[in-house]
């Protein structure tokens, strides 16, 4: 009986969430066609509802169903960054897809389905579930990345990342043969006790296993050089898809790639730690090297978002609860500054042109619509890492993390490196700034819109002046 | 009083936002920018009138938790060393915005705001003693200071903006990481994991050579951008010559100050092995700053960059002074830290109301303009003499003492460094000739000369120079102490070596 309760507490989370969507759908289809934003606020309304329900409290850990799935405190903070991610991105979409004519309820169903998917990542304590969730999260991430079907470059996107997503999937399940064949297991803790017990310390076959799996992790994180697919598919998905698409996929498959690494690979640190040191620094330095030279504002966005993976997985290699902390701390800000700065990007209007988001549009928009230039302005330096902005506390933290683990050359790149990406966010400001306008383009912030950028500024300023209500809220975490 | 020094911080911040939400007119918010400024000087004057000059710890303390998971404090504190700053921060702000008035056309608002939060982060960047807090003010500086270069700045201002702001930044994310290193250090040493510098700078004995010699190297790196010692001090020029005068004159006064500033207060006290294994080459660097600046100043053609590589080679004595290590090489750098401000403050100041009139800056295009601007020649040679050094205004003492402290320490760069006092005089004067004297241009027969307004914000600055000249005990009683403490903690560090 207590084994059942126990069972029940681990998986209540992802059973509420289930039925929640299933209600979503039904109220997909009883809402009228102008008015399916509804849907999204509905699924707000879920969303709060479950996080309200499912707090473990600190320290709480209910561990199910023969070890394979666990709710604990570090489930629930990313659970928390997936239910911002998705109200940030609805409120601040209705307009863009309203725009677009892709005012669907399915955008809103998909997304929710898609936490549930990342839910079970994060919370799996097993390769199988591991696997179920992603495939969840990974195909309602295909048809987001391809919801405008009227447009090429939308498509284009879903296709794309289709097929590397289909790739990199079955490269981790072959991988994971690898190690199952190996360990005779799939339970993070029993592979973390076949490793410890050191039977199968020189296999060749667990190493096989061991990089192919971490090879398709690294596809899901986007890390250099396995990122080729996230510069397209952000750019080509539509605006709000793809600010969600750049933060809450992205924190879970951290979060599920830290559970794995921190449990089940702890024996083996000596092959991944190395592994990923030198993947956080092609990834940081390549993605900003590669921002510095887009004129777009949207692919600049999408390599910028590549190079903060890299700042994250320093906080990985740091093998310290300092820095899955930090991931967590790093995961929670980039959902405000991302998100608010794709939703700006989103209602730019270019004469009739729905979406126009090449640098030369934002020319002289402080002086048309200072409100706007300014809350991008923040949400610029904020990704840059200037204090007294959020994005510096994230940054700080990670830096912190990775000095404690006297990983100092690599704090001393992603420090040199976060001076370098300085430049790429500026240049935005500059154009807004320091330009004059060079023809027509129209920011309408509408509603929604304003909503979603004023919560992003306020939280990117709060959690830059008052650190301490989110660094406690993830300081608690243990995988 | 408990309170003085947040007040200090954050008014000009609250008034930023009362003028961002209540203001819609250009000039109202310029005059009310300009109050909010005078307040703000008006506050510094009891902070000044209560400091105990005979103590030499930190005034003023407030002290309260911010992020108590890793130890980070909201500190603040003033002590010998800091409040000359203070003082200078909030009189430069005050006559900027003043200077302004006129030369500011377009998208004035904005630019009042951004002045008045820049002064917030200048004031918490000396008074803050917490390393977490000090890092964001020294940071968020960089934002202000590049709007106010890159929206109101002459004609590459873009450019001079974004080579200011990476430059400064590069310098500054390494020494973010040196703060983290300090911080664990201090942390395995004592247990307890703290940014406070204080406790950090007390346990200077417990952190090994290697490791002051990296840490002294990246402090002194962030900080000789800022100061700008040669040969990073290639973002200043364009920086001064870019920026409007309000730009130009905080740039000058306050904000290079802010590296020598962190030299006294980390890179000496915190890493004194590193700081007087490394003294002769510093002494070095000076003196380079002082004659290639002084060099280089006298071919340019350009008044405000020839003010702006003037500042290379004053803030060359500063640090000679300063890594004399001595009481007199220490004051004569604080001293001149402070005179460099008013000085150079005035200069930007008095080629900005002449190229609002003339709209040029190029040493060619003027001459003999004494003949129609009197009162505006006068007051121009006065401070071309107090930039040389003239005895009986402030420069003078400031480069004295300097030189003394030098000469005790490393006699034979005292002696180059001198010579730079001549180069001064050659440059400024020659360009005082070229634009002041020699045949009138007929261009500028008509040419209006200073206004009250004009000449009233010059005023308090003309003041300053003679006092300091005629009487500098007023300014140096505030540092004696502060200083005599620096210098004790040195020698005592200086004798264990031996």
């Amino acid at each position: 009986m207590q084994n059942f309760m126990m069972n029940l507490q681990s998986i209540f989370p992802e059973v509420l969430m289930t039925i929640f969507g299933l209600i979503l759908v039904v109220l997909d289809v009883m809402t009228k066609k102008e008015k399916k934003s509804m849907v999204g606020y509905f699924g707000i309304a879920f969303l709060l509802i479950t996080a309200l329900l499912t707090n473990p409290q600190v320290g709480g850990k209910y561990l199910g169903f023969n070890n394979m799935l666990m709710w604990d405190n570090f489930s629930y903070v990313f659970f928390v960054i997936f239910a911002l991610a998705y109200t940030l991105t609805t409120l601040g979409s209705v307009e863009y897809l309203k725009d677009k004519g892709i005012l669907k309820g399915e955008f809103y169903t998909l997304m929710f389905f898609s936490i549930l998917g990342m839910m079970f990542m994060v919370s799996a304590f097993d390769l199988t579930i591991f696997y179920v969730g992603l495939e969840t999260m990974a195909i309602a991430m295909y048809i987001l990345a391809g919801f405008n079907k009227n447009e090429m470059r939308s498509s284009e996107a879903g296709v794309k990342y289709f097929i590397i997503g289909a790739f990199s999937s079955a490269m981790l399940l072959f991988g994971m043969t690898y190690v199952y064949g190996a360990t005779g297991t799939l339970n993070y803790l029993q592979i973390s006790e076949v490793l410890k017990s050191g039977l199968v310390a020189d296999n060749m076959t667990v190493k096989i296993g061991l990089i192919l799996m971490l090879t398709g992790f690294a596809f899901k994180i986007s890390a250099v050089p396995f990122h080729m697919w996230a510069p397209d598919v952000y750019q080509g998905a539509p605006t709000p898809a793809a600010g969600f698409m750049t933060v809450a996929p992205k924190a879970a498959a951290f979060a599920a790639l830290i559970r794995f690494v921190y449990i089940a690979l702890e024996p083996a640190s000596g092959l991944w730690v190395p592994l990923f040191s030198i993947l956080a620094v092609l990834t940081m330095t390549y993605g900003n090297l590669v921002a510095l030279a887009q004129t777009n504002v949207k692919r600049m966005l999408a390599y910028s978002a590549i190079s903060h993976a890299g700042y994250m997985m320093i906080g990985l290699v740091a093998m310290n609860p300092e820095g899955y902390r930090a991931i967590a701390l790093y995961s929670l800000i980039y959902v405000f500054m991302n998100i608010g700065a794709f939703t700006l990007l989103g209602i730019l209007k270019n004469k009739g042109m729905v979406e126009d988001e090449r640098l030369e549009s934002f020319a002289g928009l402080a002086k048309k619509n200072p409100l706007y230039a300014l809350a991008m302005l923040i949400f610029m330096f904020s990704l840059a890492g200037i204090p007294p902005l959020a994005g510096f506390i994230g940054k700080f933290q990670i830096f912190m993390a990775a000095m404690k683990a006297d990983m100092i050359w690599l704090a001393v790149i992603g420090a040199l490196n976060s001076a370098l990406a300085c430049y790429y966010y500026m240049r935005v400001t500059i154009y807004m700034y320091f330009n004059e306008p060079e023809y027509e383009v129209e920011a309408t912030v509408g509603r929604s819109a304003f909503i979603t950028s004023f919560i992003g500024v306020v939280m990117v300023l709060f959690v830059g002046f008052f650190p301490s209500a989110f660094i406690n809220f993830v300081r608690h975490l243990l995988v | 009083m408990q309170h003085i020094l947040s007040l200090l911080i954050f008014f000009p911040l609250a008034a930023a936002l009362f003028i961002l939400i209540f203001f819609r007119k250009g000039k109202s918010s310029m005059w009310a920018a300009f109050i909010a400024s005078v307040i703000e000087f008006i506050i510094s004057i009891p902070l000044m009138a209560n400091f105990d000059k005979n103590e030499a710890g930190m005034q003023f303390v407030e002290k309260a938790w911010w992020i108590k998971s890793i130890g980070v404090q909201y500190f603040l504190g003033v002590d010998g060393i800091s409040i000359l700053m203070i003082f200078l921060t909030t009189l430069l702000t005050m006559i900027a915005i003043l200077g302004s008035f006129t030369y500011i056309q377009k998208r004035q608002k904005e630019f009042y705001i951004a002045m008045l939060v820049l002064e917030t982060g200048m004031i918490g960047t000396f008074l803050a003693l917490d390393f977490f807090l000090f890092y964001i003010f020294w940071e968020a500086m960089l934002i202000p200071m590049y709007l106010i270069i890159g929206v109101w700045g002459g004609k590459r201002r873009v450019y001079a903006a974004v080579k200011f702001f990476i430059y400064t930044l590069a310098g500054s994310v390494l020494m973010m990481l040196a703060i983290i290193a300090l911080y664990y250090t201090h942390g395995q040493i004592t247990g307890n994991y703290t940014f406070d510098i204080l406790k950090i700078t007390e346990q200077y004995g417990m952190y090994g050579k290697g490791f002051q010699m990296i840490v002294f190297a990246v402090f002194f790196l962030g900080f000789a951008i800022k100061v700008p010692m040669f040969p990073v001090h290639t973002w200043l020029p364009d920086a001064h010559v870019e920026a409007p005068t309000a730009g130009s004159v905080i740039l000058a006064g306050v904000l290079l100050k802010m590296g020598t500033y962190g030299m006294l207060r980390f890179c000496l006290p915190m890493t004194p092995y590193a700081a007087i294994k490394l003294m002769p080459a510093v002494a070095v660097l000076s003196v380079i700053a002082i004659i290639y600046g002084a060099l280089v100043a006298m071919v340019q053609k350009d008044i405000k960059k020839l003010v702006a590589y003037s500042s290379v080679s004053h803030m060359g004595f500063v640090t000679l002074g300063i890594y004399a290590l001595n009481q007199a090489g220490i004051e004569g750098g604080i001293l001149q830290m402070f005179n460099h401000g008013i000085i150079t403050g005035a200069l930007f100041l008095l080629i900005g109301l002449i190229y609002e009139r003339t709209h040029t800056r190029e040493i060619a295009d003027y001459g003999g303009i004494a003949a129609s601007v009197p009162v505006y020649a006068t007051i121009f040679l006065i401070f071309t003499m107090a930039s040389i050094g003239l005895p009986s205004m402030g420069a003078f003492i400031g480069e004295f003492l300097v030189l003394v402290g030098a000469f005790a320490a490393f006699s034979d760069w005292a002696i180059l460094a001198a010579i730079g006092v001549i180069f001064s005089a050659v440059y400024m004067l020659w360009m005082f000739q070229r634009v002041l004297y020699q045949s009138l241009n007929k261009r500028w027969e008509n040419l209006a000369d200073m206004n009250l307004r004009e000449v009233i914000y010059i005023f308090p600055l003309l003041i300053i120079v003679f006092w300091v000249g005629m009487y500098p005990e007023t300014f140096q009683s505030y540092m004696h102490a502060s200083v005599a403490k620096l210098v004790e903690h040195m020698n005592t560090v200086a004798v264990a070596m031996q």
